[in-house]
């Protein structure tokens, strides 16, 4: 107990009458801050130090400065591999908010009005995908897009339109635009709830006055909701952002981890996994450097992200209060 | 053509009951309840209805006769009597407005939403639909064989056909029993530790105020917009020196580590909201922080603890990252990873595959039902706030 007083004086906590109390609630962090420090924080900024390492083993141990995102930016054997699994991330990304999160905003905005009968059945059906494993939705979707069985081409067989089934999941242009509606199908119910959330919390007042005022349904939803949304917006966009970049699991389940045909649906987390964790082709042996280099280049551009949202709330600070 | 109609003459009755069911649900109860506070409890009940309404008509279409058909729709009407009776929570109706422009307003209003409210059922139920129906035929391929998969991949299987192969395959000899213990096992301990560990840390930040404690609560918060995975590396050596590989021991404590952000994040939040006349009332009579933790501030936690609970079971469950890269050995392989291995496996026999997608889904689809209600307040609470 000594050392830790002392410590604790040293910070300034001791001495007043709220000091017992502060000793309580430092031993009840303390296993919390363990925790995340020792299997998060630590292997998160250890791994940018590693990116400055190179080695074949599970340690890179030799040190070579910035070698590694040299090659990684200029290396013909992983300069091509990388920017092509930015880019469809960057593709993968602006899908989900155009389909994801429109339709999120969509659905919110149907399910916000009090007397729509069976609202409540309808959002949980909504977020039923959400709950399911990527696996279970990625082996389901490839099923039905199956040139052979599938049951979408037996339903455009059925209306008469055999000629519009296409193998999409073969075809490197549409390849991962299918991917990534099988994902915005999936993930769809988290942006409706938060949308959702947003329009509740809306008061009527605000809806009310305008009504008598004459304004329409769509008048009102455009000129008083959707302003009051924008934080929400934002902070949808952001997870959108984070969670696409750190997407894997859509495009190991439903296409292998190589991301075909021809990497047309490699992404960065697919990328991660063959330099640091399964190797990568022609190398074939994990390169535990350039793995740690792809992390922190991922972890900047996630950060650059994070860093723009704030800045943007921090400036709109006011609107965000509304909510 | 010929396909599609009859999987959908074979299966309205099924379907039928339960989209009539799930919308008596949605239904009736407003027209009882001042808000929508109750709306999920009538869903329920209505979901209940559905289900019954379903299995009479499977049982119906067993018998195959008319008189099935009749049994069913009287069992129907009694239950809708029960329900209507006893399971509405009657509130009370909704006062009236006694301001003659607000009433003409609203009423306005009301007519010009009519068509809006046709759309939006439109638009609702095609997007169900979108999402049922891929869940339907994995529930009913997963009862065929494989001849009869290719044959008619939409209908209900009658029941000469069904077979429950694919599941009897799957727990025996595809060691699905082990994978779903190890499953379980991770879940579990993981919750328990993400809940003692983050509330105990959560109570402390709640109390705590200064900027010691605002520097950890950002320290925690920040977890939230960084993924654990870009530390895979270096979790991977940390596995190794505890000498956890191949062991699902090695799984609990990232997934503590992953889980702890968010859930400081809710209690947090949560906690800054309980009175502090309570906690203090505690602290007066003599008890230790420790004590008004456990026996005060928990049980008022108890909603936000639910929803934490949810929020970390759905992507523990589902995790495949972690199982593919820490623990491959067969006796520490989780139901996720395990489910992802039969695709190479028996590439083709859907039959199994499509058995072990729907009972490994099962026990997170349980939980996000039953706590549908605490899981969507909880996320949208957090959604607001954050």
């Amino acid at each position: 107990m000594g050392v830790l007083e002392n410590s604790l004086r040293t910070l300034g906590f001791a001495g007043d009458w709220q000091a017992p109390r502060r000793r309580a609630w430092v031993l009840f962090l303390i296993p919390a801050l363990v925790v995340y420090t020792v299997f998060m924080a630590y292997p998160l900024i250890n791994s940018i130090r590693l990116s400055l390492y190179t080695g074949t083993g599970l340690r890179p141990e030799e040190f070579v400065g910035f070698q590694n995102y040299v090659d990684l930016f200029t290396n013909p054997i992983w300069k091509d591999r990388f920017f092509n699994a930015l880019g469809n991330t960057f593709v993968f990304f602006g899908i989900h908010m155009a389909v994801q999160n429109t339709l999120g905003l969509l659905f919110a905005t149907l399910l916000a009005q009090t007397r729509l009968f069976g609202r409540n059945v309808y959002r949980s059906i909504i977020f039923i995908p959400a709950t399911m494993s990527v696996l279970l939705t990625a082996f389901l979707w490839r099923l039905i897009l199956n040139p052979r069985w599938g049951m979408l081409k037996a339903l455009l067989e059925g209306i008469g339109h055999p000629e519009w089934f296409d193998s999409w999941l073969g075809d490197e242009k549409w390849a991962l635009i299918v991917v990534s509606l099988v994902s915005s199908w999936q993930w769809v119910g988290l942006p409706t709830m938060m949308f959702l959330a947003g329009l509740i919390n809306i008061p009527d007042e605000l809806t009310e006055a305008a009504h008598v005022d004459g304004a329409n349904g769509f008048q009102i939803w455009l000129r008083i909701k959707l302003p009051l949304l924008r934080p929400i917006i934002a902070i949808v966009a952001i997870l959108t952002f984070i969670g696409n970049f750190n997407a894997f699991d859509v495009v190991y389940a439903m296409m292998g981890a190589t991301g075909p045909p021809n990497y047309s649906t490699d992404i960065m987390g697919t990328f991660f996994y063959r330099t640091a964790i399964a190797g990568e082709h022609p190398v074939a042996r994990p390169d535990m450097g350039i793995g740690a280099a792809v992390a922190t280049v991922t972890f900047l551009i996630l950060m650059t992200g994070v860093v723009m949202w704030l800045l943007w709330s921090r400036g709109k600070g006011e609107e965000g209060a509304v909510l | 053509m010929i396909d599609v109609l009859s999987w959908i003459v074979g299966n309205a009755g099924v379907l039928g009951w339960l989209l009539l069911g799930a919308a008596v649900g949605g239904l009736v109860t407003p027209r009882f309840t001042r808000d929508d506070t109750d709306l999920d409890v009538a869903t329920w009940l209505g979901a209940l209805i559905g289900l019954a309404g379903a299995a009479l008509t499977a049982a119906a279409g067993a018998l195959d006769s008319g008189a099935g058909q009749v049994i069913g729709a009287l069992a129907l009407a009694g239950v809708l009597l029960v329900y209507w009776f006893a399971g509405v929570p009657r509130i009370g109706r909704r006062e009236r407005l006694h301001s003659p422009l607000l009433d003409r307003t609203i009423r306005r209003w009301r007519f010009d939403s009519f068509l809006g409210q046709v759309a939006s059922h439109i638009i609702l139920i095609t997007w169900s639909l979108v999402v049922l129906a891929p869940l339907w035929t994995m529930l009913v391929n997963s009862l065929k064989d494989r001849r009869e998969i290719f044959r008619a991949p939409f209908s209900w299987p009658s029941s000469d056909i069904r077979t429950f192969e694919g599941y009897r395959n799957a727990w025996i000899d595809g060691n699905f029993d082990i994978y779903f213990r190890n499953s379980l096992t991770v879940t579990i301990i993981s919750l328990l530790l993400i809940l003692a560990v983050g509330s105990l840390a959560a109570y402390a930040l709640a109390n705590w105020r200064g900027r010691t404690s605002a520097a950890i609560y950002l320290y925690f918060v920040a977890g939230m917009m960084i993924p654990i995975r870009l530390g895979t590396i270096n979790l991977v050596t940390i596995v190794q020196d505890l000498g956890l590989s191949d062991s699902i021991a090695a799984l609990i404590p990232i997934y503590v580590a992953m889980g702890l952000p968010i859930t400081v994040f809710v209690l947090t939040t949560f906690m800054r909201g309980v009175p502090n006349d309570l906690i203090d009332a505690a602290r007066m009579d003599g008890a230790s922080e420790f004590r008004v933790f456990l026996q005060v501030m928990l049980p008022l936690t108890r909603p936000a603890l639910a929803t934490v609970t949810v929020f970390n079971m759905i992507p523990i469950w589902n995790d495949l990252w972690f199982p593919l890269i820490l623990t491959r050995a067969e006796n520490a392989r989780t139901v996720t990873y395990g489910v992802s291995l039969l695709f190479g496996q028996y590439q083709t026999d859907w039959n199994a595959i499509l058995s072990t997608l729907s009972l490994a889904s099962r026990p997170v689809l349980i939980l996000y039902l039953l706590m549908s209600k605490q899981f969507i307040k909880g996320l949208t609470a957090g959604a607001v706030k954050g």
